[in-house]
């Protein structure tokens, strides 16, 4: 028996600390570990006990790069607590904050995380060397993100500007409109960078996912729709945790999400978002995704960098669309009063579905918080591409193959310090 | 503030008062493409920011990053390992790094928000702030010549 092991002791241009282990046996991939061993970080924990008003700051601080996502889905939820609902300007707001966040975090994994691994480079550093131009149309394009989220969120990392209700402040359309000329010039940048993305030249591997996402009766999802798959699952956030189970597993600090009743791994993330929703994209970002030789659904998990230049190009639009339609809202949000009660809510972070629940006292103070990130979601859906694609790629040299192990993890844009948030506990008591 | 995360921010408001006016001072988030930008197109940059290496609190690191990158133990903690250490290296990938480049590494150890500066942070404020303006002083002095 011929066997070998292709260890990855810490994973390159992933957010957090990870590993790998796959183990070949036979020339058969028996298994695939993504090993999560960065220390859980307990931001459930922090919440219980905290007035519900400082939750959107709290969690703002789960990640760098989606703060917003955070704020997004726990707003969401304890606004559902409060039976309110915003007028429509605030509503469109919260959706151009959105889409700041997906510009800025999908271009860094574009161009400075992803594209290294299709150029031959050890990573964006390097690659900036040869590529002078790219690199810096692709951190221009990230700023355009910045500046929206700057001018909606206070600052651009960790924002400080949403409230439960909506925002603390709201913009001017003066101060909005002085965003359009950077982002028409990014909707140029946005649409280069579909068509360049589409050029790559990417493995042949495809797998029969299950995606799972939101999806809205007309808009491509951010903030709110119910959760469907393309099997057939068709249910509202309040529903998730009928569907859906975290499980701890010994090779992570970060649980697994599996469907509950089958034990089957789901696919979360900008490949299930826009098969789910490829009708609700813009027209530009249609027209550019077929033309860069993308189907309506995409199941190549190493064409994500494509799918996700075609969200930068839909967020981009859309930025621009509710900037021309803004009208000043008579307030900046609408007020809430504290209650007894239990509320949830998933969106769209650019990783994938985030699902946030909070049980709050009378009080306001939170009794209980679960917050489930898009990469717990999609840990069990890696290892099975690496159990499923490897093999193919067995004939490579060691360096290569190791290489190819960390770009199927990449594929996903794994955010591991956000996956870290619980520490499953066992105490034997004899 | 968060604690002795600070140490950046207050060492520029100290600055201010007697910063020579051919000097910016520009206070930014960490965020590489900020930084990237903020030193493009200038003569010198001087970069003050906390860090965690095992050093004892207080303790001042001073590199030439035209010289060498920013040690690897001196990574900043940052979303997607992007942060100061990447965006200098970034900047000299793109030949956009300053003729000279000076970063100031403070050791810290407290992080909560509202808190002040450590003693030992606090011990070595001034030692910082009179490294810092050495290092102007010797700037203006180069490119004057």
């Amino acid at each position: 028996m011929t066997s070998k092991t292709v260890k990855i002791d810490v994973l390159a241009r992933v957010e957090g600390e990870g590993g790998l282990k796959v183990t070949i046996r036979d020339g058969l991939v028996r298994s695939a570990e993504l090993n999560i061993f960065e220390p859980p970080r307990f931001f459930e924990a922090f919440l219980r006990g905290r007035h519900f008003d400082e939750t959107p700051d709290i969690v703002a601080r789960i990640c760098g790069i989606c703060p917003v996502a955070y704020q997004m889905s726990a707003v969401h939820a304890l606004e559902n607590i409060f039976d309110v609902s915003l007028s429509p300007q605030l509503r469109a707001l919260r959706r151009l904050l959105y889409c700041g966040e997906w510009i800025e975090s999908h271009v860094l994994h574009i161009y400075m995380l992803h594209a290294p691994d299709f150029l031959g480079y050890a990573g964006g550093v390097e690659m900036a060397r040869d590529h002078g131009d790219l690199v810096r149309q692709g951190l221009q394009l990230k700023k355009v993100g910045n500046q929206i989220l700057t001018l909606l969120g206070g600052r651009e990392i960790h924002p400080i500007n949403v409230r439960v209700g909506g925002f603390y402040r709201t913009p001017l359309k003066k101060e909005l409109l002085t965003l359009k000329e950077n982002l028409k010039w990014a909707r140029e940048a946005a649409l280069a960078t579909v068509r360049w993305t589409g050029t790559l030249d990417f493995p042949d591997r495809e797998r029969d996912y299950t995606f799972v996402a939101l999806r809205h009766e007309d808009e491509y999802p951010f903030n709110e729709g119910r959760i469907v798959s393309n099997c057939g699952l068709d249910i509202a956030a309040g529903d998730y945790e009928n569907h859906f189970e975290e499980k701890h597993v010994p090779q992570s600090t970060a649980l697994h999400s599996r469907f509950r009743d089958s034990g089957a791994a789901y696919l979360v993330g900008p490949l299930a978002r826009y098969s789910l929703n490829f009708d609700r994209l813009s027209v530009l970002a249609q027209e550019a995704a077929l033309e860069a030789g993308l189907d309506r659904t995409c199941r190549n998990p190493y064409r994500s960098i494509v799918v996700r230049a075609v969200e930068t190009l839909y967020a981009v639009d859309e930025a621009l669309r509710i900037i021309e339609n803004y009208q000043e809202p008579k307030s900046s949000f609408v007020p809430v009063e504290p209650r007894k009660g239990e509320g949830c809510a998933a969106t769209e972070a650019p990783r994938g579905l985030l699902y946030h629940r909070y049980r709050l006292e009378s009080d306001g103070a939170i009794a209980e918080a679960q917050i489930v990130p898009p990469t717990s979601q999609n840990q069990a859906c890696i290892e099975e591409d690496l159990v499923e694609f490897i093999g193919g790629f067995l004939d490579l040299s060691d360096e290569a193959l190791r290489h190819r192990c960390e770009q199927t993890v990449r594929n996903y844009d794994p955010c591991i310090s956000c996956a870290t948030h619980f520490l499953r506990l066992d105490i034997d008591r004899g | 503030m968060r604690g002795d995360d600070a140490i950046g921010p207050l060492t520029l408001r100290a600055l201010a008062k007697t910063c020579p006016p051919e000097i910016r001072l520009i206070e930014i988030e960490g965020e590489a493409t900020q930084l990237l930008e903020a030193v493009t197109g200038a003569t010198a940059a001087i970069i003050i920011d906390a860090c965690r290496s095992g050093s004892p609190a207080g303790t001042i690191h001073r590199f030439d990053v035209v010289k060498s990158p920013i040690p690897v133990n001196l990574g900043a903690f940052s979303s997607h390992g992007f942060g100061l250490a990447a965006g200098l290296e970034l900047a000299r990938s793109l030949k956009q790094l300053p003729r000279i480049c000076v970063v100031f590494a403070v050791e810290v150890i407290e992080f909560n928000p509202g808190a002040g500066l450590t003693p030992e942070v606090s011990f070595c404020f001034n030692e910082l702030l009179a490294a810092v303006e050495g290092e102007f002083e010797r700037l203006l002095l180069e490119t004057a010549s």
